[in-house]
């Protein structure tokens, strides 16, 4: 162990499968960010002016505000003044089918795997693609418009919902929250929203790509997802970025307001460029998501898989104010070469009898740094209140690091809080236990790799769990060494 | 933010050089607050408000029980009393040119860098080669006078497979709003062994900030029992390297943080090579409008293989208006290691009630017998260390002072 000449180390320097660029002409504003190119991003999405008023308002607050730095990652200074807010495919009109977009964009989606169109009523899987900044194409719309479920790109949910817009933006995630809450406050150009109303259930899995295609243009997302009383609503995010040597700023937001007896399944397969063996470029994971159990059993799951980006620096959490409501953390974290990951969940539990669940699992491989840090709050009122932590970390070579810092604070004395973490690795004795039962290196290490994951995998929809365990042994490939 | 000179500071150009930097270090720091993550649990803004000064000259020596063992007794920062057979080579009050020639263990914050500016007295003990102390040595700090700014300073050191136990207690009887700020240095050569009761016992208004830093080479073991019984707000923390294979410690540590207490216990846990082994064992009871912190972190630096490591922090929380709030973090560079943490919170079993109740033992009665068993999982060290009879009275007159406050 520990050597780099064992047959599974080569596998691991396999090249980025999704590292192409689509060459579309872009319609880019200069780089830079001031109250102008602000007003001409507002201007260009034609929305309301509330809307610019809010973005304004974020930005001249996120102008008081110093970088974060406590966090367990590590990078060169980030200059905002040298990134694209507002990158377009330029297109004279919005297409009215999918004949009429872009075929080099449609090609991108298929190499990518996506299913569109034909193929996603063949998967059952309803798009809203992310091409950039604006919304390419959404499918399934009507299906869903029948039973009153609104599922569009956040700039179209901002022209024709802007009460609902209004009632829930910021209300889970102020612009006030943090540095890069406010920033993506400021600049947001797209995103999803979605709104299911009163007793419904979501007939199918709403499922976003994100994309990152032009040079420099980082990337602002906002998701706003509103579950109301009794709805239940699983939504999928995929992301892939092509190939660049540049570090890229991925600073999105994602809000979910569930109701009374709501529930939202919120999934996240996260493959962003990685950079490459020496730590060369890759995405800066830079995510506020949040959402809130505002009625009483409600239910909020956060299923995360994360693979890629250069840094991950992300911490999906609940509040859960709603009596009895719910809150899950599932997440695989894994980390190889130079890349690096601070991630973890927050479950503040306000309400009565609230649960939470969590599960993290944290995989360090190469040179990679892999940090769980999770806070679990009982405040004074919420009397019954649960949560059981397991965050386990596996270590796959000498030089990788695993690190563990969980938050516990507890202000009730009815509360049973639980918390436990193991670290270990992938050992010879099980390596050749496997191996002399016939199988390969690869297989094997996969086959412990999965089941030590089992626990997360279990909680995705079954296109996510085929996709992460591919993702996961693309990523190990040559780990174990 | 505190000013870092809201107390009257000694000019820094009348200090010898290792106290002048000491002092331009804490200056630069400033007093420790609560943006600062190492103490988010713990806030000093209080401090800020007293017009702190060195402690004046005692009138009358308090009246001291008699320890087991011997017995450095310091009051207001001044040795007032020695009840040692030892030769006085080996226990004594620290002298300045014993801690300057010595390597520095304590890690430079703002609150040791203090220390080492302001120290007066504390006490000095080295045991030789081999050697085994057969009875305790205790380090006895007393402060009473209001508003006093104490910063005791205290240097142990174990030769080569010599063998102690000590006790270091600080300890004030009245009301009085006094802030305690000691730094002890711990070094263990080869296969020495230490056996350390540090009990904290301040007056009920009293700040205590400790700082302990141990340093530990092959095959020595060090273990401590971190009691914190008594106080207003009081922290400890622990640095604590482990530098040789074969090395262990085992820290055990108990806090009844009740009526307004505030008990913080901060330990950094460092395993710098392979080969060693560290346990961490803590039990903390909030009540009333108590606060309990327990903040570990476990370092495990690149190539410390084999490492063995463990931290286990159990709370019980019995008040509506008590807090616990628990870090128990792993940081980990190294593959071939074990290392786990688990942390729980949660009030006195009810089955474990209802059990003892239905076996005809009163409520108040069976709460005792569970808060005792509780504690008791922490204070193995104190039969071990042959201190029972000193040391169980003080906590269990604790115990049963919590128990009666439940309602």
């Amino acid at each position: 162990m520990g050597s780099n000449d064992l047959p599974l180390t080569q596998h691991l320097n396999s090249e980025y499968r999704w590292g192409f660029t689509t060459d579309i002409e872009q319609e880019v504003v200069p780089a830079g960010l001031n109250e102008d190119v602000i007003r001409l991003i507002s201007a260009k999405k034609q929305e309301p002016e509330f809307m610019l008023e809010w973005r304004l308002n974020a930005y001249r607050h996120w102008l008081t505000l110093e970088e974060p730095k406590w966090a367990s990652v590590h990078y060169p200074p980030i200059d905002y003044q040298a990134i694209h807010y507002y990158a377009a495919p330029k297109q004279a009109k919005r297409p009215k089918s999918l004949d009429e977009v872009d075929p080099k964009l449609l090609a991108t989606y298929e190499k990518l795997g996506i299913p569109l169109a034909e193929r996603a009523a063949l998967a059952g899987v309803a798009v809203d693609a992310v091409f950039d900044s604006v919304s390419v194409a959404t499918t399934f719309k009507d299906r869903l418009e029948k039973l009153g479920i609104i599922f569009c790109s956040f700039s179209e949910a901002v022209r024709k919902h802007p009460d609902l817009v209004r009632q829930y933006l910021g209300s889970v995630v102020p612009y006030t929250d943090n540095y890069f809450a406010a920033l993506n406050s400021a600049v947001f150009s797209d995103g999803s929203f979605v709104y299911v109303p009163k007793g419904v259930r979501c007939p199918m899995e709403l499922s976003t790509y994100f994309r990152i295609n032009a040079r420099n243009t980082g990337q602002f997302e906002r998701t706003l997802i509103i579950a109301d009383e009794g709805a239940y609503v699983s939504y999928l995010e995929g992301c892939t970025a092509p190939s660049r040597d540049e570090n890229q700023l991925h600073a999105a937001v994602v809000e979910l307001i569930a109701l009374k007896d709501a529930h939202i399944k919120y999934s996240t397969v996260q493959n962003w460029y990685p950079g490459d063996a020496e730590g060369r470029g890759g995405i800066y994971n830079f995510v506020t998501k949040r959402g809130e159990c505002r009625g009483e059993r409600s239910r909020i799951s956060w299923t995360q898989v994360e693979t890629g980006s250069a840094i991950t620096w992300k911490y999906p959490s609940c509040i859960l104010r709603g009596d009895d409501s719910v809150g899950e953390f599932y997440s695989v974290a894994l980390t190889n070469n130079r890349q690096q990951a601070d991630t973890g969940t927050k479950m503040i539990h306000i309400g009565r009898r609230t649960r939470s669940t969590i599960v993290a699992k944290g995989i360090s491989a190469g040179r990679g740094r892999n940090a769980y840090r999770g806070l679990v709050r009982i405040l004074d009122k919420a009397e019954g209140a649960r949560n059981h932590t397991q965050c386990d970390s596996l270590l796959m070579g000498p030089n990788c690091a695993a690190h563990t810092f969980p938050y516990i604070e507890v202000k009730n004395p009815t509360a049973q809080v639980e918390h436990e973490a193991t670290t270990s690795r992938v050992s010879e004795d099980q390596l050749f236990y496997l191996r002399s039962r016939g199988l390969t290196e690869e297989d094997a290490v996969n086959m412990i790799v999965n089941g030590f994951c089992k626990a997360v995998f279990r909680e995705l929809p079954m296109e996510f769990a085929v996709e992460a365990q591919k993702l996961l042994s693309v990523s190990l490939e040559g780990a174990v060494g | 933010m505190i000013p870092s000179t809201w107390i009257d500071m000694p000019a820094p150009g009348t200090l010898p050089e290792h106290r002048r930097e000491a002092l331009e270090s804490y200056l630069a720091q400033g007093l420790p607050h609560t943006r600062l993550e190492d103490w988010h649990y713990t806030a000093l803004d209080h401090l800020a408000r007293l017009p702190l000064h060195p402690p004046a000259a005692a009138d009358v020596t308090p009246v001291i029980d008699e320890a087991p063992g011997h017995d450095l007794i310091f009051a207001g920062e001044r040795l007032i009393e020695t009840r040692s057979s030892l030769p006085a080579s080996l226990l004594h009050p620290l002298a300045e040119g014993e801690l300057t020639a010595a390597p520095t263990l304590a890690p430079g914050t703002a609150l040791s860098a203090l220390n080492a500016a302001l120290w007066k007295s504390g006490g000095y003990l080295t045991v030789p080669r081999g050697q085994r102390l057969e009875r305790p040595v205790f380090l006895r700090f007393l402060a009473d006078e209001p508003e006093a700014m104490l910063h005791p300073r205290s240097l142990i050191r174990l030769e080569a497979g010599a063998e102690v136990v000590v006790v270091e207690s600080y300890t004030g009887a009245t009301a009085a709003n006094y802030w305690c700020n000691p730094v002890t240095e711990i070094e263990l050569e080869a296969g020495a062994r230490l056996t350390h009761i540090r009990l904290i016992e301040e007056g009920t208004a009293a700040t205590h900030t400790g700082l302990t830093a141990v340093r530990q080479v092959a095959d020595s073991r060090y273990e401590l029992l971190d009691l914190s019984l008594g106080g207003r707000v009081c922290r400890h923390e622990l640095y604590l390297t482990l530098t040789g294979a074969g090395a262990a410690c085992r820290l055990d540590g108990l806090f009844l943080a009740d009526g307004r207490r505030h008990s913080d216990h901060h330990l950094r846990i460092e395993h710098a090579v392979p080969g060693s082994m560290s346990r961490a064992t803590y039990r903390g009871v909030a009540a009333g409008r108590g606060r309990g912190i327990f903040d570990a972190r476990v370092l495990i630096r690149p190539g410390a293989d084999g490492t063995d490591a463990r931290q286990d922090s159990r709370n019980l929380l019995l008040s509506p208006h008590a807090e616990i709030d628990a870090k128990p973090q792993l940081e980990i560079y190294a593959d071939q290691v074990q290392a786990s943490h688990g942390a729980t919170v949660g009030r006195l079993s009810e089955d474990a009630m209802f059990y003892l109740r239905a076996r005809g033992i009163e409520r108040h009665a069976a709460r005792r017998l569970l808060l005792a068993a509780f504690a008791g999982e922490a204070l193995g060290l104190v039969a071990q260390a042959g201190l029972g009879d000193w040391l169980m009275p003080r906590i269990e007159a604790r115990l049963n002072e919590i128990g009666e406050s439940i309602k």
